[in-house]
């Protein structure tokens, strides 16, 4: 029973210092990873070439308003 | 280099990651580009009366071709059509439409009008907008259902091809947009300005759900607000709740509820309040707001009688607000 819980304790203190490496190891990291924003108010129709999961989609070309191009 | 995109088509402004989509789940980010996923692909495409939309003032007794795509920019828990607003585009399987289609759709069925409704038209806006543009080429008007939920530019592009509006004005309380909706209520009212000052033909519909927006100081303020800032001769809807999709825990709006609304509202000095989603006689019907002559009668979606002549009461010449023809 005594081994059981210094089991789990090790576990616990494994799993901590995991957490606190990646969180020291993303201040460091993202402040250098480049960010930039563009802000557009309007989309680009996409075109379905078929329905799976949502994955396959595909652009469509010569579409016919103003967000087109 | 990380490439996010800022959606400034809605009040929400989301900011999306690489291959993320909105709140809508509509536009999407591929490649440092916005893109709408739904263009072209109606979920729902039905020959609608005029008075389901409803709109009571506006080509009375007219059939519309309504249509619409998934996804919708509010995630009301009392959604009506939750099944299509609050569904993933992948979960439909529909066929590619093109927007001079859906003309040839409604002219085909004998529609005057299209309508853009069911979800949300604003978030499928380019689809809405190119549906809007060959309606009108083809001498068809155009109807937009909606929450309102829309930054000023592109709903002001948009309205230029519109000819009537139903807006819905869930509440005029901000906690219960917030806690409801999931959005908020400022740009609602905006948007309601921006129609009528555009000289679109407006009805404003309330949702009256118990306990959550019933009050009668909240029916005042909503209807003194609708008077003063739209207009007395603005129609409003009162409309009966019915347990939906994440409210299935209240009950329908009692007829009661909705009569003392109305009363409220025309207290207010509005001129034309109906009752919706319930059979009302008088809730239902318009009547001159000078000399109270019926000028239309209806019963559920149907018109019985309109006695409104060359858009006047025949009896006292008061011009009634509307497009009757």
């Amino acid at each position: 029973m005594q081994n059981k819980n210094l089991w789990n304790l090790e576990i616990s203190r494994g799993v901590f210092l995991n957490v606190v490496c990646a969180e020291l190891l993303g201040i460091v990291l993202i402040p250098h990873t480049k960010i930039s924003i563009v802000r557009q108010t309007y989309a680009k129709p996409l075109f379905r070439v078929k329905i799976t999961k949502g994955k396959n989609w595909k652009k469509i070309s010569g579409s016919p308003a103003l967000w087109a191009g | 280099m990380k490439q996010l995109v800022q959606c400034e088509l809605c009040p929400r402004n989301c900011i999306l990651d690489e291959n993320q989509k909105g709140e809508c789940r509509i536009r999407i980010n591929i490649g440092g580009k916005l893109y709408t996923v739904t263009y072209g692909h109606p979920c729902s495409i039905h020959v609608d009366p005029m008075e389901k939309k409803p709109l009571y003032h506006f080509l009375p007794a007219t059939p519309i071709l309504s249509l619409a795509t998934v996804g919708c920019n509010f995630h009301c828990k009392n959604c009506q059509n939750w099944e299509i607003s609050q569904a993933e585009p992948y979960q439909y399987e529909t066929e590619f439409t093109e927007p001079v289609e859906i003309a040839n759709l409604a002219i085909h069925h004998k529609c005057p009008s299209v309508a853009y409704t069911y979800t949300e038209p604003l978030a499928y806006y380019e689809y809405t907008y190119d549906c809007c543009k060959a309606a009108v080429e083809k001498g068809l008007k155009n109807v937009l259902v909606t929450a309102g939920y829309i930054n000023e530019e592109p709903y002001k592009q948009l309205l230029q091809f519109v000819h009537a509006a139903n807006i819905d004005l869930k509440s005029f309380s901000e906690e219960f947009y917030r806690t409801v909706c999931d959005g908020t209520l400022k740009p609602v009212l905006k948007t309601l300005e921006l129609t009528k000052k555009a000289a679109v033909e407006l009805e404003v519909t309330n949702l009256v759900i118990p306990t959550l927006n019933d009050k009668d100081e909240d029916i005042q303020k909503l209807s003194n607000w609708v008077a003063v800032n739209l207009g007395k001769d603005t129609p409003l809807h009162f409309s009966q709740f019915y347990p939906q999709y994440k409210m299935t825990h209240l009950p329908p709006t009692p007829l009661e509820t909705l009569i003392k609304a109305r009363q409220i509202a025309q207290n207010e000095g509005l001129q034309f309040v109906y009752i919706g989603n319930i059979i009302h006689r008088e809730g239902s019907n318009t009547y001159c707001p000078s000399c109270k002559t019926l000028l239309i009668e209806r019963y559920g979606f149907n018109v019985l009688t309109n006695n409104i002549v060359d858009g006047s009461c025949p009896k006292c010449r008061t011009k009634i607000y509307g497009t009757w023809k």
